[in-house]
């Protein structure tokens, strides 16, 4: 029975990493787009995209956070494997698990106050002082939102890691 | 509690959760949310939301995606190897010819991608099996082929190079064209290095004869393969030095130009472009991931007094500033052996530059010899990510002959960084030329 909800749930997880992933390389297209086309209007036109800075700075915090848990599905976040390569068997499997349980723990905090944060600045209508002036909530709003997968993640990870081996 | 304890604490657990396997990216995030709630309660947390967005949303890092996607496009398509074919025909009966291809190879590959494992991988791709074939030993094979690759983050387009300026907090177009000689620097000193070897040594790369080509026909190739190249280097290097553009938009022109390039010579091809951007959002994720942690790292250190304090420690230290620092350099090349560059320059930057600063030194010659550094960390026994590109990449070779072969080009690493210490004057004359 659990074995049956881990397996929706991550399919569920995979099609919502996709989609992020989707998202966040249209937006690395559209990054070289922007900055091409502002310095097109800069240095033709004398007219530079007003807008061009600020929007391409956001993109970065949104690829970042869209990638992070597709990323962490794929195993390709740096780790120093020194010493888990050097054990087998049960103990690499408590490695693996303090890894997760470590990550585990920095995805929930980032959800908990990642959400806290958005609505406390939505609450307080804090935007950024640029000439967008962007509201903050919807710069921050992406950090919960790729952290939430991440968490999910990590709990298939886990439950995969059940199953292994060694 | 004492500065020192908070700051051995710290760095302690950092490097505690590194070595137990947790990805590198979430331990910095959960060292700095452990010790900002530790210090500040909740409003650490809801800090460390902000410091997040400040972190990663910044102008200045912008290049790093763009010279990813760049390298990525360059390595995909191909063109790269095009580019190698067309440079061997010009290459004339010298000792160790392949050898010296690598070099040739690794900084043009460089002026196009910044990324060492992939001009480790396209050499050995395009070199190996002709080196192989013409009895070429493991020492002129690998070696250059490691260390050329490692060039690639040397010479702009470079994101390790930009990440570097960002954390350093120094000019990113300053530092991207202060990185140009000593890289060139880099590329002499292997090429001398292959030259001598193989000169002393014949039997290690035995001469061949090799296959006559009419003048016409290597321009022809190399107008159809070499100059449109010239481009890609104009676009990110003559942008910057002619003040036409800032290193973002530099980076954003040299990508549009590699798209156009990769569509002109093998048309649209759907799936490696989606490779290309794939593999270049994973690159771009996996490196921010591990940079969002660095303004909350900065700011703990700073709260626990550590960085002004070390900065006491270092100046009253009874030896010459240039003494601190070679010791500062030493320590990261012993870090080196067991860490990859990111993850070294996050935790010694912000421990570093108030130093530098205090000291009155230059920053840019400063960090021209640290991203040598990082370069060589990556072909350093026994964990260098190269080393093990080049393994990946060349199974029939043993572990032991990868790092015997490592061990020349790291000696060569340190003579360039030596020479970038006392002539500052290699990092500095470009960056001087752009601002006149």
């Amino acid at each position: 029975m659990v074995d049956r909800v881990f397996e929706i749930l991550e399919r569920i997880v995979r099609r919502y990493n996709s989609a992020l992933v989707l998202l966040a390389s249209v937006m690395m297209g559209g990054l070289m787009g922007i900055v091409c086309l502002d310095l097109l209007l800069r240095y033709f036109f004398n007219a530079p995209l007003l807008w061009g800075t600020e929007i391409t700075e956001i993109m970065l915090l949104d690829i970042t956070f869209l990638g992070m848990a597709w990323v962490f599905q794929e195993d390709g976040h740096v780790v120093i494997d020194v010493l888990i390569n050097k054990v087998g068997g049960k103990k690499k499997k408590v490695l693996q698990f303090i890894s997760y349980a470590v990550t585990g723990l920095v995805a929930s905090v980032l959800i908990y106050y990642g959400f806290y944060t958005t609505y406390d600045h939505f609450k307080r209508g804090v935007f950024n002082p640029t000439i967008m002036e962007t509201p903050i909530w919807l710069i921050i709003m992406v950090i919960p939102i790729g952290s939430l997968p991440l968490f999910l993640e990590v709990l298939i990870k886990s439950w995969r890691l059940r199953g292994k081996s060694g | 509690m004492e500065w020192t304890t908070l700051f051995i604490l710290i760095l302690s657990s950092l490097i505690f959760l590194f070595f137990l396997g947790v990805p590198v990216a979430f331990s910095f995030l959960f060292v700095n949310l452990l010790f900002g709630y530790l210090f500040w309660g909740e409003a650490g947390l809801t800090q460390l939301i902000l410091s997040l967005f400040r972190s990663i949303s910044s102008f200045s890092l912008l290049p790093v995606p763009l010279f990813l996607l760049m390298g990525e496009v360059m390595f995909l398509f191909g063109i790269a190897q095009n580019m190698m074919e067309t440079l061997e025909k010009w290459m004339g009966r010298v000792p160790g010819r392949l050898s010296l291809m690598a070099v040739a190879g690794g900084v043009l590959f460089a002026t196009l991608s910044g990324s060492s494992m992939a001009g480790c991988a396209m050499l050995s791709q395009t070199l190996l099996p002709e080196m192989e074939k013409k009895g070429y030993r493991s020492q002129v094979t690998l070696g250059p082929i490691m260390g050329c690759g490692t060039l690639a983050a040397m010479i702009p387009p470079s994101a390790l190079g930009v990440l570097l300026a960002c954390l350093a907090q120094i000019s990113v177009g300053d530092f991207l064209l202060s990185i140009i000689f000593p890289g060139l620097l880099m590329a002499g000193l292997f090429a001398l290095y292959i030259i001598f070897r193989c000169l002393l040594q014949p039997d290690l790369a035995p001469h061949y004869e090799v296959e006559k080509i009419s003048l016409y026909e290597k321009l022809v190739l190399s107008v159809k393969y070499l100059l449109p190249l010239g481009l890609v280097i104009f676009s990110v290097i003559g942008l910057i030095i002619f003040g036409i553009a800032t290193p973002t938009e530099s980076a954003a022109v040299g990508a549009l130009v590699c798209f156009v390039l990769a569509f002109l010579y093998k048309g649209f091809r759907g799936e490696i472009l989606r490779k290309a951007i794939l593999n270049s959002v994973r690159i771009t994720v996996m490196m921010f991931v591990i940079l969002s942690g660095a303004t909350a790292f900065s700011q703990l250190l700073a709260y626990t007094g550590a960085s002004q304090n070390l900065v006491k420690l270092a100046i009253g230290l009874p030896i010459p500033p240039f003494l601190i620092l070679v010791l500062m350099q030493f320590i990261l090349i012993l870090m080196g052996t067991f860490m990859e560059p990111l993850s070294i320059l996050m935790v010694a930057l912000p421990i570093y530059m108030p130093i530098i600063r205090q000291l009155g030194v230059n920053p840019l010659p400063f960090c021209s010899v640290l991203l040598i550094n990082m370069e060589m960390a990556t072909i350093s026994p026994p964990f260098g990510l190269v080393l093990y590109t080049m393994k990946a990449v060349a199974p029939q070779y043993s572990m032991a002959e990868i790092y015997k072969a490592s061990l020349p080009f790291l000696i060569m690493d340190m003579i360039a960084m030596a020479m970038v210490m006392v002539f500052p004057e290699i990092a500095l004359f470009l960056p001087s030329v752009a601002k006149k």
